[in-house]
C-alpha cells in the first residue's frame, strides 16, 4: 500500500510528481521521494515523513528535471528510513525504480545478485529491480529489454515505474497492484490511482495485469509479457481535481461525515420506486439471481462490517448469507457451489484481501459480485458483475460515507436477491424502500442536531470505550469501535449484546463508557444489557430513535435518530458513532486523516 | 484605469431571520428558488462573468454552503473563511482580509444577481480610477436597503435609515474595492454594535462610482419573496422543466413554469400549477394540488393535498388531505407587521402536519414541530414543539 506516479513531456516534472503524490498520500505516508532526469542527469531526493516532508526538502534543494518517477510509502519491508524510502537506484544512480506491492522472491533474487557483486544500499524488496535492470543492460541489452526481463524475473504483486539513464522514456507494468496511465496533451503520467493527475488529464487508460507500458513525450505503447501490441481505451473520468479539498472543513473525514446526505442521494439515484415498493437496478433485472442459493460476502475492515450488516439482512429474509473476512476466507475456504454470489464489499476496489477471495471463489465455479466505489477498479475487472456505490472519491483514512453507502446499496441488493431467490418481495419491501428515500434527510437530520461533541467530551479519558448492539446493530457496534480506535488511538472494543455476559462484561467499570444501538429489533434484550453494565457502574449512552421511552429512562445520554425501518437504522446510528468518534480524536488533537501505521487502500495482504 | 478585477467574496454568514422558520436548520443563501440554492445563481453569475477565484464567508450553518458549493463546483478555485461572531456584514468582509489580493468584487451569498450586473459592475470598476464601484438600482422598497444619494454617477453617501425614501436608488449589495477597503472598514464607526459594509463608503480614500443596474438582482428576504423570486426565475429559460429520473404518474397533470427535481413521484391525479417547484426526491400523493409553492428535498405531501403559496422546508411530512388554501393575508415578521401580503402557510424542515389540517394563511410550522390530525392552525407553531386540536 504504497502509491506511485511518473510524469513526462510537462515542461518541468517536479510539481506534478509532488501534487500527485500529496494526492496519494492516503495509500501511506511514511516516506515520500522523487527522481527527476533532464538535461542536468538524474537526480534524487527522499525523506522519512509525510510528502510536505518531502517538500520542504526539495524546496531547500530544488531539483530540475523533464520527466520523474515519484512514490509515497507505506512500509512493508524494511524499515522506516530514507534509505528504505523510494526511489530506488542501481549503484551507479543511472536507474531509478518506484515499486507498490510485494515481490515475494527478492530474498533469492537480492542473494543472487549480492553473489554477482551488486551492494545494496536498502532493506527493501524494491531494490532487486534496478539492479536486476543494470544486470541486463549490462550484458547489452536495450532498456525496454532490460526493464522486462527484469519484470520477468519477479513473483508476487507489483506496479513499477522505472527511468533508464539519460533516454527519455518511461517504463511501467503492473501485475497485481493498480496502476493507470493519464493521457494529457503531449503530457503522460503513471499513477496508482487518477486523482494523482486529475489537474493535468482526466483522460485515463485502467492498466491491466501484466501490460507494459513504454511512454515518451511523443506518446505511449501498451504490450504483454511477450511484446505483442494491446488495446486498451481511453475514457474520460469526471473527477475533479478539487473533490479532493477539505472545502473550508477541518478534515477530510468530517467533510466526508456532511457529505453523506449527497452521497445517499447518489446511492439511491433512479434505484428506487417508492410508490410501488420496488428495487430497480439497471443491470440486475427480476430474475437475475433466480438460480443462486447462497450468498457470501468477503471484505475487510469497514467493508467486512457492511458485508456483516447485509448478511444479517439477507438472513432475515430466508437467503443463506454468511460474511467473511476476506483474508480468513483463503486460508479457510467454505465450501462453494455452482449456486454460491459471492459479494465481494471494497471501497477501493483494490483491497488484496479482497482480491484474493475472489480469484479463489472464482476458481471453485462461484459467481463473484462487486460491490465499490471506484469504476474501473480492479475488482470490477475480476468480478462478473458490479454495482457501485456512488459515494463519490474518500480521502481520509477512517471510512465513513462509504460505509454508509456500502450498506444502502446493499440493501437495495437484498432487496432484489429476496425477490428472486425466494420468489416474493420481503414483507416489508414497501416500508424499506421508504426508509431508504427518506435516508439522504433523515442523516441531514442527525448532521443538524448532533450533540456528540459533548459525548465526547463528557467521556474523555475513559478507561476504554464499548459498543453493543444485537442483529444489524452488531456490525454498527463493531464499526463504531473501529472508527473510535483508528483515529482517537484510545481503546475501544464492539460486541454482540447478547455476548457481553459470556467474557466481555469483566472489563466493565465506571471508566468504560458503553454506547448502546437499538435500532427498534429486540430494543428490551438490549435494555436488559444495558443494565447489567449499569450495574456495574459504567455510564450508558444510548443510540435510539425511541427517544421519549424506557430507553432514555434508563441511559445516561441519548443520542437520537430520526425513527425509521429497523433495518435502516442502524446507517443512521452510524453516522453519530462517526461524529463521536471524530470528536473524540479531536479533544486528544490525532491525525485524524491519516492516523498512524494506517493507509486508505489496503492493497497488501 | 484600474484593470480587470478576477477575485470574488461572497458574504453568506447570515441566517435570515426574516426567514425562519426556515432557516432553523440552513442558511438564507441555501434557500432554494426554482429548486436551486440562492447561492447557486450568485457564484454562476460570478464564474459567468470570469472571476477565477471566490471566497465565501460562512459563518450561520456553515457545514451546509461548504458542502454544497465543493459539490457543486468541484473544479472552481472557492475557499472558505469563518465568521464565527455575527458583527455585520464590513466585519463579515474583514474576515476575507488576506485571501484576496489587488481589487475584488463584493456581493451578498442571499441575493439573487445575475452575471450582467456583476459584468457591469465589474466594467465600470475597471473603466474608472475609483477606489470602489457600487450597484444601484431602483427599488419599491428603499427603507429595505440603504438609499444611495449620487451625484452625476459619483456616490456621496448611503444613507441605511432614510428619512424620506420616495424616487431613491438603492445599494443593490454589488461592490468591487481595491484593497483599501480594509483599512477603511477597521475606520468604519460600528452602528448599533455592528460594521455594516455600506457605511465604508464614507471612510474610503478615494473616489466611488456608481453604476446602475435594473432587473437581475432578487432579494427573496420575506417568505412571499422567495415565491415571488422562484416566480421569476421560472421565466427564464432552462429553469423549468422535469428530471429525467422524476416519475410522473400519467395522470398527473404538469402546467408549464414547474420545475420538478431528481427522484421526485407525483401520484395519480396529482396536479401541479405554475409557480410550483419540488426540489428534490420530493413525493406527492394522489389528486393532491399544488399551486404556486416550494416543496424542499426529501419531503412527502399526501393525497388529497392542497397547497397554494405556501413553502414546505425539507423532509417534512404534509398528511392527507391538508390544506393550505393561501391567498393574501397579514404576517408578522420580526415584530413587524406586513399587511396584505401572498402567503399561504410556512412549514420548516421535518415538521410533520397530520391529516385533515387546515394552515390558514400567513401560519407557520416551525421546524421538527408536530401538528395533530384535523388541527386548523392560525399563527405560529415553535420549533419542535406539538399541537393539536
Amino acid at each position: 500500500m504504497c502509491g506511485i506516479t511518473a510524469c513526462i513531456g510537462t515542461a518541468d516534472s517536479v510539481d506534478p510528481l509532488m501534487s500527485g503524490l500529496r494526492r496519494l498520500e492516503y495509500r501511506g505516508y511514511d516516506s515520500a521521494g522523487i527522481a527527476v532526469n533532464g538535461p542536468n542527469g538524474l537526480s534524487l531526493t527522499k525523506r522519512v515523513g509525510e510528502v510536505s516532508e518531502l517538500a520542504t526538502a526539495v524546496e531547500q534543494n530544488p531539483l530540475d528535471g523533464t520527466f520523474g518517477i515519484g512514490h509515497t510509502r507505506w512500509a512493508t519491508h524494511g524499515g522506516v528510513t530514507n534509505e528504505n524510502a523510494h526511489p530506488h537506484t542501481d549503484e551507479a544512480g543511472r536507474i531509478a525504480v518506484v515499486h507498490n506491492g510485494i515481490i515475494g522472491n527478492f530474498q533469492s533474487l537480492r542473494t543472487e545478485l549480492e553473489a554477482d557483486g551488486h551492494v545494496f544500499a536498502s532493506e527493501t524488496d524494491t531494490e532487486v529491480v534496478p539492479h536486476l535492470i543494470e544486470a541486463n543492460l549490462r550484458d547489452g541489452a536495450t532498456p525496454e529489454e532490460a526493464f522486462r526481463a527484469a519484470v520477468g524475473r519477479l513473483s508476487g504483486t507489483y506496479a513499477i515505474a522505472a527511468i533508464i539513464g539519460d533516454d527519455e522514456v518511461i517504463y511501467a507494468t503492473r501485475s497485481g497492484s493498480p496502476l493507470v496511465l493519464g493521457v494529457g496533451d503531449g503530457e503522460f503520467f503513471l499513477a496508482s490511482d487518477v486523482p494523482a493527475f486529475i489537474p493535468y488529464t482526466d483522460r485515463v487508460v485502467y492498466l491491466h495485469d501484466g501490460d507494459y507500458v513504454v511512454t515518451t513525450r511523443e506518446g505511449y505503447s501498451i504490450t504483454d509479457a511477450a511484446g505483442r501490441p494491446v488495446e486498451r481505451s481511453v475514457e474520460t473520468v469526471d473527477w475533479d481535481p478539487e473533490t479532493a479539498t477539505k472545502g473550508g472543513y477541518e478534515h477530510f473525514m468530517y467533510k466526508e461525515i456532511h457529505e453523506q446526505p449527497g452521497a445517499l442521494r447518489r446511492t439511491i439515484h433512479g434505484r428506487l420506486n417508492p410508490l410501488n415498493g420496488g428495487v430497480e437496478l439497471e443491470a440486475f433485472p427480476p430474475g437475475t439471481f433466480a438460480d443462486v442459493e447462497q450468498i457470501h460476502l468477503v471484505a475487510m475492515g469497514t467493508s467486512h462490517h457492511a458485508g456483516m450488516y447485509a448478511a444479517s439482512l439477507m438472513a432475515a429474509r430466508g437467503i443463506p448469507a454468511f460474511p467473511f473476512m476476506a483474508g480468513e476466507y483463503a486460508v479457510t475456504v467454505p465450501p462453494v457451489t455452482p449456486g454460491t454470489l459471492v459479494v465481494a464489499v471494497s471501497q477501493s476496489g483494490e483491497t488484496a484481501d479482497t482480491l484474493d477471495a475472489v480469484r479463489r471463489a472464482r476458481a471453485a465455479g462461484a459467481r463473484t459480485l462487486a460491490v465499490t466505489n471506484v469504476v474501473g477498479s480492479s475488482i470490477t475487472r475480476e468480478c462478473d458483475a458490479e454495482l457501485l456505490i456512488r459515494a463519490g472519491p474518500e480521502i481520509g483514512v477512517a471510512a465513513t460515507k462509504t460505509f454508509s453507502s456500502q450498506v444502502t446499496a446493499l440493501t437495495l441488493l437484498t432487496e432484489r436477491l429476496a425477490e428472486d431467490v425466494t420468489g416474493s418481495k420481503s414483507g416489508d419491501a414497501h416500508d424499506i424502500v421508504d426508509a431508504l428515500s427518506r435516508l439522504p434527510g433523515d442523516v441531514q437530520e442527525v448532521l443538524d442536531t448532533a450533540t456528540a461533541s459533548a459525548i465526547a467530551a463528557e467521556y474523555q479519558d475513559s478507561d476504554a470505550y464499548f459498543f453493543i448492539g444485537r442483529g444489524i446493530a452488531h456490525p454498527v457496534a463493531l464499526e463504531g469501535a473501529l472508527k473510535f480506535k483508528e483515529i482517537s488511538y484510545e481503546h475501544a472494543e464492539g460486541f454482540a449484546a447478547s455476548e457481553l455476559k459470556h467474557g466481555p462484561l469483566a472489563l466493565v467499570t465506571p471508566l468504560t463508557p458503553v454506547f448502546a444501538i437499538f435500532t427498534g429489533e429486540e430494543d428490551e434484550a438490549t435494555l436488559s444489557n444495558v443494565k447489567e453494565v449499569q450495574a456495574r457502574g459504567a455510564p450508558v449512552v444510548a443510540i435510539t430513535g425511541d427517544t421519549d421511552g424506557e430507553i432514555s429512562e434508563f441511559a445516561d445520554h441519548v443520542l437520537a435518530i430520526p425513527e425509521t425501518h429497523p433495518d435502516v437504522a442502524g446507517v443512521l446510528a452510524n453516522v453519530q458513532l462517526q461524529l463521536v468518534a471524530y470528536h473524540a480524536a479531536k479533544l486528544l488533537d490525532r491525525p485524524i486523516d491519516k492516523p498512524r501505521n494506517l493507509a486508505k487502500c489496503v492493497t497488501v495482504e | 484605469m484600474n484593470g480587470r478585477t478576477t477575485e470574488a467574496v461572497v458574504l453568506a454568514a447570515g441566517e435570515g431571520r426574516r426567514l425562519r422558520p426556515l432557516t432553523t436548520f440552513q442558511p438564507k443563501p441555501m434557500l432554494p428558488v426554482a429548486n436551486r440554492p440562492v447561492v447557486e445563481y450568485v457564484l454562476d453569475a460570478l464564474f459567468e462573468s470570469g472571476i477565477e477565484h471566490v471566497v465565501v464567508v460562512v459563518g450561520y450553518r456553515a457545514d451546509r454552503i461548504q458542502t454544497f458549493v465543493t459539490a457543486r463546483y468541484p473544479g472552481a478555485n472557492v475557499e472558505f473563511v469563518h465568521q464565527d461572531t455575527r458583527l455585520g456584514s464590513g466585519h463579515a468582509l474583514l474576515q476575507a482580509e488576506g485571501t484576496v489580493d489587488g481589487p475584488f468584487l463584493v456581493c451578498n451569498g442571499d441575493n439573487v444577481v445575475d452575471a450582467d450586473i456583476v459584468s457591469s459592475v465589474l466594467e465600470r470598476f475597471s473603466t474608472t480610477r475609483s477606489v470602489a464601484t457600487v450597484a444601484v438600482a431602483q427599488s419599491e422598497t428603499p427603507e429595505e436597503y440603504g438609499v444611495v444619494v449620487t451625484n452625476d454617477g459619483h456616490i456621496s453617501d448611503i444613507d441605511e435609515h432614510p428619512a424620506e425614501t420616495d424616487g431613491y436608488l438603492v445599494n443593490a449589495g454589488v461592490y468591487v474595492f481595491d484593497g483599501g477597503v480594509f483599512e477603511a472598514l477597521r475606520r468604519t464607526p460600528p452602528y448599533e454594535g455592528e460594521t455594516r459594509l455600506p457605511d465604508v463608503v464614507n471612510q474610503l480614500d478615494g473616489p466611488v462610482t456608481s453604476v446602475l443596474v435594473n432587473g437581475g438582482w432578487l432579494d427573496p428576504s420575506h417568505p412571499w419573496g422567495l415565491l415571488s423570486v422562484t416566480e421569476s426565475l421560472l421565466t427564464r429559460p432552462g429553469l423549468a422543466g422535469v428530471a429525467d429520473s422524476a416519475r410522473l404518474h400519467e395522470n398527473a397533470v404538469v402546467e408549464d413554469s414547474v420545475v420538478i427535481g431528481p427522484d421526485c413521484d407525483v401520484g395519480p391525479g396529482a396536479v401541479l400549477r405554475a409557480g410550483t417547484c419540488l426540489q428534490n426526491n420530493v413525493v406527492v400523493g394522489a389528486n393532491t394540488v399544488i399551486e404556486r409553492s416550494l416543496v424542499s428535498s426529501d419531503s412527502r405531501v399526501g393525497a388529497g393535498v392542497v397547497l397554494r403559496d405556501s413553502v414546505v422546508g425539507s423532509g417534512a411530512t404534509i398528511g392527507d388531505g391538508v390544506v393550505s388554501p393561501g391567498g393574501r393575508g397579514d404576517v408578522v415578521i420580526d415584530r413587524k407587521l406586513y399587511t396584505d401580503r401572498r402567503l399561504g402557510s410556512i412549514v420548516g424542515d421535518r415538521a410533520t402536519v397530520g391529516a385533515n389540517s387546515t394552515l390558514s394563511p400567513g401560519s407557520r410550522v416551525g421546524a421538527e414541530a408536530i401538528v395533530g390530525v384535523g388541527t386548523v392552525l392560525h399563527g405560529d407553531v415553535r420549533e419542535r414543539a406539538e399541537v393539536t386540536n
